[in-house]
């Protein structure tokens, strides 16, 4: 059942103070009484004030919590992919995914949610078609949206930390307790702790050096790829030079940090696509990098977008894609 | 040339040697010019070499050459039309060749390699061109021909707001969109100088050779007309000449604003309407501030400001400081 909204939206003037009571001079009233005699373009932008004034403030986002839910819309990657991974239990109570589900540049379930199951842009009438219960918003949805939602009844969820596994598992138990299938969800967690442990036991004894780097920015810091590094048996050069957060990291800058390995993006499900290689020969190829250390040695790894970029699952991918490259060339 | 030519193409050295001894590698301008120096005898330097001579190098004489492209451009164009307001973007071009940039990255064609969004860029730059020529007919008026290139713009800048649209979903696409259409210098390296070193050179010297009938021209069409000038084809070579200049920067660096509106306009403070110094003084000063501004942006920090932002926010203040202290009628001269 869904939880009772704690407020209504429209109604935040206390009863007390409603336009029509407040009384001449009222200290602090936003509406004018109607014995006060005013031109009429001022009469209307008064009536204007008025009216914005008893709609009050919007209300807050109300958040899901934990409380289970029956029809769920998801509007982020990640929570298409948790729920689909977390069974058919869960499965059953999806009535949408995000319009990104299907994009194998982004997203690890691509193809997999049944054709019945609706994929939905961010549109308020579209997403109410629906009739959820829950809606699993991402940070760019628009106040509006999330107002028209909350006043309908939808109670809003919203993932805002996606810096790395622990943030992960805090997303997987959050959804397994909204599904209200917990052992789902811990099921995952095992899966994902066994491979961390498999990613562990063939983590080298010395770290290279590695950064992140695509079209001007790179990955230091606090940033999924932080993670990645690290249970990869690499060690962050952006987030050792002090840099926090997705930043933008000049080429020259990039290239005086003569890095070992360059990691990058490419436009491919898999890592043995030649889109892979071709994003690898495009990084080799700008001006300067061919006197790094990696371009030396062969250590420009392109990593297929929806592992890299991930914030699930798809962060274990793509630090097992980096060990079996690195450790491969490595002696 | 006359001493505030002299002085302005003094300026260009000096800011190649600021340029050359700033930038996030940490290499000074002694050590810069020992670079080059030992390069240009053949030896491999290695990472530093690398940083001076692939990246920053390139990337400054690229600069100079773009600013004194869209500088000379810019003035071609408020000579033609007689308006100080004119700017190279007046005519299209530029945006045309921004929206096939914007629909070559929609497209993935980036990926093919660094060749592709330039060239696919230029190919825009030529169509604009073309249907601007078509559409305005070889015997238009200039108010005909201006207000079809104000129109060509809107729709170029109205396709590329729709091809965001599309594509808002794709967060990559965006940032690649924003960045282009900001302008950059970024990973500009010896190809694109040299690609960009044919169409800007035979732009430069169309701007040059035009100038005498640029000058006619600022007595008015019938004075023009009465002193020789065949009007029709002097718009031609002008839109030929702005279309190669604009195309060409346009499509290796993204879009530069003010660059061409305002370097003609400091110049004309020294060397009044006049094309015959105006043209080659408009494009050594745009030289000269598009090769600082590129040093500004990547002297401001480790990470990448570009240049088209800093050439707004300096360009546009002093615009309205310009107008200010001379008004319009000073401006046009």
């Amino acid at each position: 059942m869904p939880a009772a909204p704690t407020s209504s939206p429209v109604h935040t003037v206390p009863r007390g103070r409603a336009c029509a009571r407040v009384t001449p001079g009222e200290k602090g009233s936003k509406c004018r009484p109607r014995d006060t005699r005013l031109p009429a373009v001022a009469r209307g932008l008064a009536v204007l004030f008025a009216l914005s004034a008893c709609t009050g403030a919007p209300a807050p986002a109300r958040e899901a919590g934990d409380a289970p839910a029956r029809r769920i819309v998801s509007q982020t990657i990640l929570a298409d992919e948790v729920l689909w991974a977390l069974g058919p239990a869960a499965q059953a109570r999806v009535v949408g995914v995000s319009s990104l589900a299907d994009d194998p540049r982004y997203s690890g379930v691509a193809g997999v949610w049944p054709p019945a199951v609706p994929r939905r842009a961010l549109t308020s009438e579209g997403l109410l078609a629906l009739e959820p219960d829950l809606a699993i918003i991402a940070s760019f949805t628009s106040p509006e949206v999330r107002e028209l939602l909350s006043s309908h009844g939808v109670r809003l969820l919203e993932f805002t930390r996606f810096t790395g596994f622990a943030d992960y598992r805090a997303h997987v138990r959050r959804l397994a307790a909204v599904v209200e299938d917990p052992a789902a969800g811990e099921r995952l967690l095992s899966d994902l702790d066994a491979r961390l442990a498999r990613l562990a036991a063939r983590r080298p004894a010395a770290s290279l050096a590695a950064v992140s780097w695509a079209d001007g920015h790179a990955a230091a810091g606090g940033t999924s790829f932080d993670d990645v590094a690290e249970v990869a048996g690499l060690s962050n050069m952006a987030k050792e030079k002090g840099l926090e957060g997705h930043v933008p990291v000049a080429l020259e800058l990039m290239v005086s940090w003569d890095p070992p390995v360059i990691v990058t993006g490419c436009p491919a499900p898999e890592p043995d696509d030649p889109a892979c290689r071709a994003a690898e020969a495009a990084v080799a190829a700008l001006p300067g990098v061919r006197a790094t250390a990696a371009a030396r040695d062969g250590r420009i790894v392109a990593v297929p977008g929806r592992a890299l970029a991930s914030t699930g699952e798809g962060m274990a991918r793509a630090a097992e894609i980096l060990q079996d490259r690195l450790l491969a060339e490595r002696p | 040339m006359t001493r505030t030519t002299w002085v302005a193409a003094a300026a260009i050295p000096i800011a190649l040697l600021v340029s050359l001894g700033t930038g996030p590698g940490d290499i000074g301008l002694g050590e810069a010019l020992g670079v080059i120096g030992r390069r240009l005898l053949g030896e491999d330097l290695g990472l530093r070499g690398a940083i001076v001579w692939d990246l920053r190098l390139p990337r400054a004489l690229l600069a100079g050459l773009v600013g004194a492209a869209l500088a000379a451009a810019g003035a071609l164009c408020q000579g033609l039309f007689r308006n100080p307001m004119a700017d190279p973007g007046v005519l299209g071009v530029s945006s045309g060749a921004a929206l096939f940039a914007v629909v070559g990255l929609l497209f993935g064609l980036d990926r093919a390699g660094l060749w592709a969004i330039p060239v696919v860029a230029a190919v825009g730059a030529a169509a604009a061109m073309g249907l601007l020529l078509a559409a305005a007919g070889r015997q238009a008026s200039l108010a005909v021909l201006l207000l079809a290139g104000v129109a060509l713009a809107a729709l170029c800048s109205a396709l590329i707001t729709v091809c965001q649209a599309l594509a808002s979903h794709q967060w990559d696409f965006g940032l690649k969109v924003v960045y282009w259409l900001m302008g950059s210098f970024e990973g500009r390296s010896w190809p694109h100088l040299s690609w960009a070193l044919p169409p800007c050179g035979l732009g430069l010297a169309l701007a040059l050779w035009l100038r005498r009938d640029l000058d006619a021209l600022h007595l008015g069409s019938d004075a023009a007309a009465s002193l020789g000038v065949d009007l029709p084809r002097l718009r031609l070579l002008v839109v030929l000449a702005v279309g190669l200049l604009v195309g060409a920067a346009t499509a290796l660096t993204g879009v530069l604003a003010f660059v061409g509106l305002v370097a003609p306009h400091v110049a004309r403070m020294s060397s009044g309407p006049g094309h015959r110094r105006l043209v080659p003084l408009a494009a050594l000063v745009g030289a000269s501030a598009t090769i600082l501004v590129d040093a500004v942006a990547r002297s401001a920090s480790g990470v990448v400001i570009p240049p088209g932002v800093i050439t707004s926010l300096v360009g546009a203040p002093f615009f309205l400081w310009l107008l200010r202290r001379r008004g319009l009628r000073g401006l046009a001269g």
